[in-house]
């Protein structure tokens, strides 16, 4: 029950954050961070594929609504959240994952976790900034744009991993 | 058709995932046309208030240029007053007339900008004005040294703004002085560089002109400075100059914007649409 409180102020706050401070910040036309897909990240492992393909989808229509783009988040979102249980089995440790556990850098190491957060954010970033421009005249500034953003996201990413998870090693 | 009730049942994540994902790519495309109402968009009252509560945080880190932009405009508006006209004196005795030669054609209603983006290909923009207050949808907004954008939709008290920074607009504008006009339109690359189409290759182009609204699309009065022209070119075999236009206005420091209602748009609409039905 605790678990399900944590993760919905985990939406409200990753959502709260992406508008209303990232969305601010300029870095540049090619750099766009998205870090609020955390969220997605964070979904305990064995959650049904079910509610996450649901989560997912409401994920990326809040920021929709929030940025009234129309629905490119949530096509990006639902997606990731479509791939993520086939990566995780397709990256499972040999003893396998244990039961109710969420992916964390300090859990299965630092290159797994890149592995996993990189491919995720960077399919979403694509399928975001290309639904965005809606064309494929400026592929490769687009592409320039989908790789710069991501590494922004996923450095995002780790840096909150590597702050907020230290204590969970105990577990 | 057991088999294929099963294989539906099988397989009912990836029919579900299917079914989202057409939902995610209609509102996608839905929203590129212009008058879509949909619910999930920011004139969605819970939306405006969360950004309108933020924006009631972080005005006051703007104050100083906001100051600067109004005590500008007040010193404008200063001069348009009677008592700073000059009148000569051998018009002093002439007999003053209730003036019915000039109706108001244009009114104004001030509104504060709650949201803004620029770093994306579709921006747009909150107000924190809307039905309530006299806006309406194809209403045009312009700031004190510029134009900024299109209502797009109003809600109660909010409306949102399609602004010039987003692929999908387009606004009819002219060199000042010369009469041509053309489109003035964004690249989606730099918030302070657009593009004017259809100026054809005869016109001669110096840099600095300025470029100003048409008032042709009955939406933007007339006469309203736009941004001077950066650099002009020609693409091979075409008949159109190629021309960058830097706005006036850093359109990110955009704080006080005006709704500008024409009054007689709906008129002008109207006679315009008995030649349509015409031809």
């Amino acid at each position: 029950m605790n678990e399900a409180i944590g993760h919905v102020l985990r939406f409200i706050g990753l959502v709260l954050v992406q508008v209303l401070l990232l969305d601010n910040v300029e870095l540049g036309s090619y750099i766009n961070p998205f870090p609020y897909v955390y969220f997605i990240l964070l979904l305990p492992v064995n959650i049904g594929r079910l509610p996450l393909l649901m989560l997912g989808f409401a994920l990326g229509l809040t920021m929709d609504t929030f940025s009234g783009t129309g629905g490119i988040h949530a096509a990006a979102s639902t997606l990731i959240a479509f791939y993520r249980p086939f990566l995780l089995s397709a990256q499972s440790p040999r003893e396998g994952f244990e039961l109710h556990a969420t992916p964390h850098v300090r859990l299965y190491g630092f290159g797994w976790y890149l592995g996993y957060a990189s491919l995720l954010v960077t399919i979403h970033h694509s399928v975001l900034f290309y639904l965005e421009v809606f064309r494929f005249s400026d592929f490769f500034h687009t592409l320039l744009k989908v790789v710069l953003s991501s590494a922004m996201t996923v450095g995002l990413i780790v840096l909150t991993e590597m702050l907020t998870v230290s204590d969970r090693r105990r577990k | 058709m057991r088999n294929i009730l099963l294989f539906i049942v099988r397989n009912h994540v990836f029919f579900i995932f299917m079914f989202l994902e057409s939902v995610a790519l209609t509102l996608t495309v839905q929203s590129s046309s212009f008058h879509s109402s949909s619910w999930f968009n920011t004139s969605n009252a819970m939306v405006g208030k969360i950004y309108s509560l933020n924006t009631k945080v972080t005005e006051y880190l703007r104050l100083t240029s906001v100051n600067r932009q109004l005590a500008a405009e007040n010193a404008l508006l200063r001069e348009m007053l009677r008592q700073s006209k000059y009148v000569s004196s051998d018009s002093c005795d002439a007999i003053s007339v209730a003036d019915t030669v000039y109706h108001q054609k244009y009114s104004y209603i001030p509104a504060k900008v709650v949201h803004f983006t620029v770093n994306k290909q579709s921006n747009f923009m909150t107000l924190d004005r809307g039905s309530a207050q006299g806006v309406r949808p194809e209403m045009a907004v312009i700031c004190p040294d510029g134009v900024v954008g299109i209502v797009k939709d109003a809600s109660e008290n909010y409306s949102t703004v399609l602004p010039i920074l987003n692929r999908k607009s387009s606004i009819s504008a002219r060199l000042r002085g010369l009469g041509y006009f053309g489109a003035l339109r964004w690249d989606g690359r730099d918030p302070q560089l657009l593009q004017l189409h259809d100026i054809p290759i005869h016109v001669e182009l110096k840099e600095g002109m300025e470029v100003e609204t048409s008032g042709l699309s009955a939406m933007f009065p007339e006469g309203i400075s736009i941004g001077t022209i950066v650099n002009f070119g020609q693409n091979t075999g075409e008949n159109f100059h190629e021309i960058t236009v830097k706005l006036n206005t850093d359109p990110r420091t955009l704080h006080t914007v005006y709704v500008v209602n024409n009054r007689m748009r709906k008129e002008q609409l109207d006679l315009e649409a008995t030649i349509e039905e015409d031809e």
